[in-house]
């Protein structure tokens, strides 16, 4: 443990040695995979909170406006598709319905794709080290729900329960906040590389569902989403 | 500034082809069901099942009745075996329904019968050559029987004169029963 603390301070050392210039404010464009965890990503029937969201991908426009030495404020622009729901995971609801309701067949028909727009804002402090800088940054902000898949549930064989369900998510707008590190390696004077790690997490769209008599078996009312997004980007000095 | 434009038109790109993806996926599920077939081409599994195996010391047979009853429609088969001896035990094997000895099936609907009540009528004619009732296995000890069966029951409709108006058939497929209890008992009738 000792040796990890002072591997740790050591790096920081080095980092803020090279921290007191006034640094420049940026413009970066990413792209990359956004991987849903937690309930976001669970794909199964039991849970009311699963919302069998794959993996997809993320484009943003992330800047930094340095406002004292390595102090920055950093905007974050991004947009994530999560995916649609698969025949592996239409089944499962199916089979699940199948058994709750004890009905003689389930159909189970999914349209649409997670699709979400964030704006978030917040502290930015950068460590550089010759032509690397590590920026870390918390921040919060909207997320706006563009779109996300609505389900239709049709059983056979159960009297009570004749009609479609139909479960749909609602749009809107939320509040969201997360965090981010990336590394930026500067290979000109003014353009960098840039690997970020970031982390978004909001309680994710009210879920609202309609035509059901029969009161068993999953219901949703909402669908947290948290995301985990690892992008690659070029970033231009301002 | 060149560069960064070609950047900006790629991830709009990118961004419209992902945002017009849309597709439609669907899946659906049967039940799994201990007793289960299906009627007419939709998936069927009965609430009310009534298993037994009934041994007639007078007689010395043994009869296999099955019947499973939901959402108005009712199944029932059953097997006379000859010769029997008695035990809780059935011969495993392929029974073709043959109506006169002893493998009968019939299809169930509920009706009004003359007197205005609502009773399970037979919805047609299971007969000879119609289907088959096929007991996989059986587990005498613990009362657990296992099989399958299929069979189609015509209703034929007759004017005045004796012509023929209409045939309907029903088709009852994949019929299985799995591990299915059943209770057993010998009286003479």
């Amino acid at each position: 443990m000792k040796k990890t603390y002072l591997l740790t301070s050591l790096s920081i050392l080095i980092f803020c040695a090279g921290a007191s210039a006034q640094m420049k404010s940026y413009l970066g464009f990413y792209g990359g995979m956004s991987v849903p965890r937690g309930d976001f990503a669970n794909s199964t029937y039991e849970n009311s909170k699963s919302g069998f969201a794959n993996r997809g991908m993320t484009f943003s426009v992330d800047g930094g406006i340095y406002v004292y030495k390595n102090l920055a404020i950093g905007i974050n622009m991004s947009f994530q598709d999560q995916g649609e729901l698969t025949a592996s995971d239409t089944y499962t609801l199916a089979q699940g319905y199948t058994n709750s309701f004890k009905a003689d067949q389930a159909t189970v028909t999914a349209v649409g794709r997670y699709h979400t727009f964030d704006i978030l804002v917040g502290p930015q402090y950068s460590f550089s080290y010759h032509k690397f800088i590590l920026d870390l940054r918390a921040n919060a902000g909207f997320i706006k729900i563009l779109s996300t898949p609505s389900l239709t549930t049709k059983m056979t064989g159960v009297p009570q329960q004749t009609g479609e369900i139909v479960q749909k998510g609602g749009g809107g707008i939320l509040l969201g906040y997360g965090g981010n590190a990336a590394l930026r390696y500067k290979f000109a004077d003014n353009w960098a590389v840039v690997l970020r790690g970031n982390y978004i997490i909001d309680k994710g769209p009210t879920v609202t569902t309609t035509g059901r008599t029969e009161n068993v078996g999953r219901f949703v009312t909402r669908v947290p989403m948290n995301v985990f997004q690892t992008t690659i980007g070029l970033t231009i000095d301002l | 500034m060149n560069k960064l434009r070609l950047l900006i038109l790629l991830l709009s790109a990118i961004f419209l082809i992902q945002s017009c993806k849309k597709d439609t996926v669907s899946s659906t599920a049967y039940t799994t069901a201990a007793f289960q077939a299906n009627i007419n081409g939709s998936s069927w599994a009965p609430d009310t099942i009534t298993t037994r195996i009934l041994f007639n010391p007078d007689n010395q047979d043994k009869t296999f009745f099955c019947s499973g009853m939901k959402d108005q429609k009712e199944v029932i088969f059953s097997i006379i075996l000859k010769n029997s001896i008695n035990t809780p035990g059935f011969t495993t094997g392929t029974y073709a329904i043959d109506s006169l000895n002893g493998v009968w099936a019939q299809y169930r609907t509920l009706q009004q019968d003359d007197q205005g009540n609502f009773v399970y009528l037979k919805h047609g004619q299971v007969e000879k050559g119609s289907g088959s009732v096929i007991i996989t296995e059986i587990d005498s000890v613990k009362k657990q029987i296992t099989g399958t069966f299929a069979f189609y029951s015509r209703a034929t409709t007759y004017d005045n004169d004796g012509n023929v108006i209409s045939i309907s058939v029903d088709n009852i497929t994949g019929g299985a029963f799995t591990n299915l209890p059943y209770s057993f008992s010998s009286s003479a009738q």
